[in-house]
């Protein structure tokens, strides 16, 4: 378990994966896994607008 | 338990029979109203339409019930608490007359001396957030007004964190038409109520006795009526006497409201509904508290979004009777509300 940068919530590992993108049950903020012994998490990199154009 | 509805043909009326028809440990055995008496209750509430046979009767025809919800207009209620509490019953009153816990204050926000004071301190404010304790023993409960309980979870993680400045929390409500009852007035018709966005209480609405007393700071309460049917918006900006970050504001309002089945903490970084809306809350008997941190303001801008006469009235009567009778506190108001709506 570990927490979430951005609100501190408790985020559990369960079976997430390294490089895995998942929202912060509580902010709703996208973590990626960066690290899984131990685990830990940062805020993913967002889209800028114009990507894919 | 039996339960009886005094006042039943109104929209809060309505709102108590759809709950208590549904409730698993409740049978309503009587529904009054002057006016309807004789009707079915379909007729007034043409949701009910073949979910009873339930017809209204007169107020004089009430009979004891193990519960009776008032929901009389202000000032009605006083007048009948008194002989309902002999009786051995549960009372719950859903109009302002035992809210106040100071009679002084029910000149000054209700222009009338309270002809019963001495039952003020029997009664419980209804709030199950703040007061669940003494709920459970209750026999007179006294559920809060609507903008009064958005203000107050709102607000009362800060009040309590001694973040807040001296200065009054300045709180900006916006509500929807139903707030203001089923009786017509030139307020309601069509032509003045559609598009509206109109202070009708920029200074001196009465739920601000109810709020100061619960939340236990000063408080600068300004509402507006908008074209919404259901829902109050509160936002309230506290100033805070030192820099504070979201991660302890998140703390402040998990402490309060981690448990609570009913109120939703809402501060999300991304998409359409960040922060608490009434909107997707209607029908249901949640609220939804946020804020927002302004260090360049010295601000946090506390919200709540609910359904008035939900949370804001009858959904919040049943959690209060839930409690009172060791209930699940759900039972009954398990909707989630709908989107899109």
């Amino acid at each position: 378990m570990t927490q979430c940068p951005e609100c501190d919530a408790k985020v559990e590992r369960n079976d997430k994966v390294l490089g895995e993108v998942f929202p912060c049950p509580d902010c709703g903020t996208e973590l990626e896994v960066f690290g899984t012994a131990p685990f830990a998490v940062q805020p993913a990199p967002k889209e800028a607008e114009d990507w894919g154009e | 338990m039996k339960a009886a509805i005094v006042g039943g043909s109104g929209y809060v009326g309505g709102e108590l029979l759809r709950l208590l028809l549904r409730h698993p440990e409740v049978e309503v055995q009587q529904v009054t109203s002057d006016s309807m008496a004789g009707k079915s209750v379909g007729r007034a509430h043409p949701n009910l339409r073949k979910a009873t046979d339930l017809e209204f009767v007169p107020h004089s025809a009430l009979r004891p019930a193990d519960v009776t919800f008032l929901a009389t207009p202000h000032g009605e209620s006083m007048a009948r608490v008194p002989s309902l509490l002999e009786t051995g019953g549960i009372v719950i009153d859903l109009s302002a007359d035992f809210r106040l816990h100071d009679a002084a204050a029910y000149p000054q926000y209700y222009h009338r001396e309270h002809p019963r004071p001495d039952l003020l301190s029997r009664a419980v404010y209804g709030l199950p957030e703040l007061h669940r304790d003494e709920l459970r023993t209750a026999s007179l409960i006294a559920v809060p007004g609507c903008i009064a309980t958005a203000s107050i979870l709102a607000l009362r993680p800060l009040s309590t964190s001694r973040l807040l400045d001296p200065r009054p929390v300045v709180v900006d409500a916006k509500t929807g038409s139903s707030a203001s009852g089923q009786e017509p007035g030139p307020a309601g018709t069509h032509a003045e109520r559609s598009g509206v966005m109109r202070a009708y209480a920029a200074a001196g609405h009465r739920h601000t006795a109810e709020i100061e007393q619960e939340v236990g700071v000063p408080v600068a309460l300004s509402c507006h009526a908008v074209e919404a049917v259901r829902g109050v918006l509160a936002t309230g900006h506290a100033f805070v006497m030192r820099t504070v970050d979201d991660k302890e504001l998140w703390r402040t309002y998990r402490a309060a409201y981690g448990g609570e089945p009913f109120v939703r903490i809402v501060h999300e970084s991304d998409g359409i509904h960040r922060e608490p809306e009434p909107k997707i809350l209607a029908g249901s008997n949640y609220c939804e508290v946020g804020f927002a941190n302004d260090p360049h303001a010295g601000r946090v801008v506390a919200l709540a979004a609910l359904d008035n006469l939900m949370k804001g009235a009858a959904g919040n009567a049943v959690q209060c009777l839930n409690v009172r009778a060791g209930y699940p506190e759900t039972a009954g108001l398990e909707f989630l509300g709908l989107h899109p709506i």
